[in-house]
């Protein structure tokens, strides 16, 4: 199964879904006016990816800011992760990344967590300026 | 018309005003403005806690005016400058005092989106922090989404994020159509 690279833009963030290390990471800025352009096709990689999962998937959200319609997209994208996590065919954790004075940040994520059934890990990482 | 909505702009940009704009609203229009807005925030020496929430904030409200606003009557464009049925728009951004910061958009609805604004807002205004957090992942977990992808989600962000109530006016213009201003302050 092919691995999707996407480099990040100014409105969209870098993806890189490597399927052959389970390892899926989201980075920079989601601010795209039409998320659902963005998102479809991750959305739809996941799913294919269900056939193949197998050991530990590892998520990594490493977004700087995201408008609202891209945060129903990141849902989406979850709930085919958990559908995988919960039908055990593999073990998904999602890692959350928020900057240690971006509580909105860290809130959004404690939204997520809370709606879904997966495992969330809070990452603190130190602020870039 | 047109004189009477110029002059809600000139009232909303006053003080310190950190950008405004009055005409044809595009996204390449608005990729700039988010850029401006925080290069200037990053220039003002603002906390990256304080750039992100206006930051976030401003993208909210300007994707809302891209995605809702209604092209202006005919008769807004007689003696305007203004192409008839280009899509008009108005916002500011103003830093007040104390470090709050006001955003204020304007906009053609028609009547009936005017009122359903107007009743969501007021609804909006009348909840806490907890209730708007509850609000939130209630219509983040629905499976509506609206047609322009909106999803029903930014003003309830909004809300959240700015930690005030939203200021509003709603203007009627003729049978059909109104004028919406929105205010925003960011503290």
């Amino acid at each position: 199964m092919d691995s999707i690279d996407i480099e990040g833009t100014p409105k969209t963030p870098s993806v890189s879904f490597e399927a052959a290390t389970g390892k899926l990471v989201i980075k920079g800025r989601s601010i795209p006016e039409n998320s659902i352009e963005f998102y479809k096709p991750l959305v739809d990689w996941i799913d294919k990816y269900a056939a193949e999962a197998k050991g530990t998937v590892e998520v990594n959200m490493q977004l700087e800011y995201f408008n609202t319609s891209s945060s129903k997209c990141i849902l989406d994208v979850f709930k085919k992760l958990e559908n995988l996590h919960n039908k055990s065919v593999a073990d998904v954790v999602i890692n959350w990344y928020y900057e240690e004075d971006d509580e909105d940040m860290l809130e959004a994520g404690e939204d997520y967590q809370s709606i879904l059934k997966l495992p969330f890990k809070m990452v603190e990482v130190g602020s870039q300026e | 018309m047109r004189e009477a909505i110029h002059s809600l702009y000139e009232k909303a940009v006053k003080g310190n005003v950190v950008l405004s704009f009055e005409g044809v609203i595009t996204s390449d229009l608005l990729d700039n403005v988010f850029a401006e807005a925080e290069d200037k925030l990053k220039a003002d020496n603002e906390q990256p806690r304080v750039i992100k929430k206006v930051y976030n904030i401003l993208v909210e409200a300007l994707q809302n005016l891209f995605h809702h606003l209604e092209t202006p009557p005919d008769e807004f464009f007689v003696n305007s400058e203004f192409k008839k049925g280009s899509h008009y728009a108005f916002f500011c951004m103003t830093k007040e005092n104390q470090g709050v910061y006001r955003i204020t958009t304007g906009n053609f609805v028609k009547n009936l989106t005017g009122y359903f604004l107007r009743d969501r807002i007021e609804q909006l205004n009348y909840l806490s922090q907890d209730e708007l957090k509850d609000l939130y992942k209630i219509v983040l977990n629905n499976d509506e989404f609206s047609a322009k992808g909106g999803g029903g989600l930014g003003f309830i962000e909004m809300a959240r994020k700015s930690g005030n109530k939203f200021g509003f006016e709603l203007l009627r213009q003729n049978k059909d159509y109104s004028f919406f201003v929105l205010e925003v302050l960011i503290s």
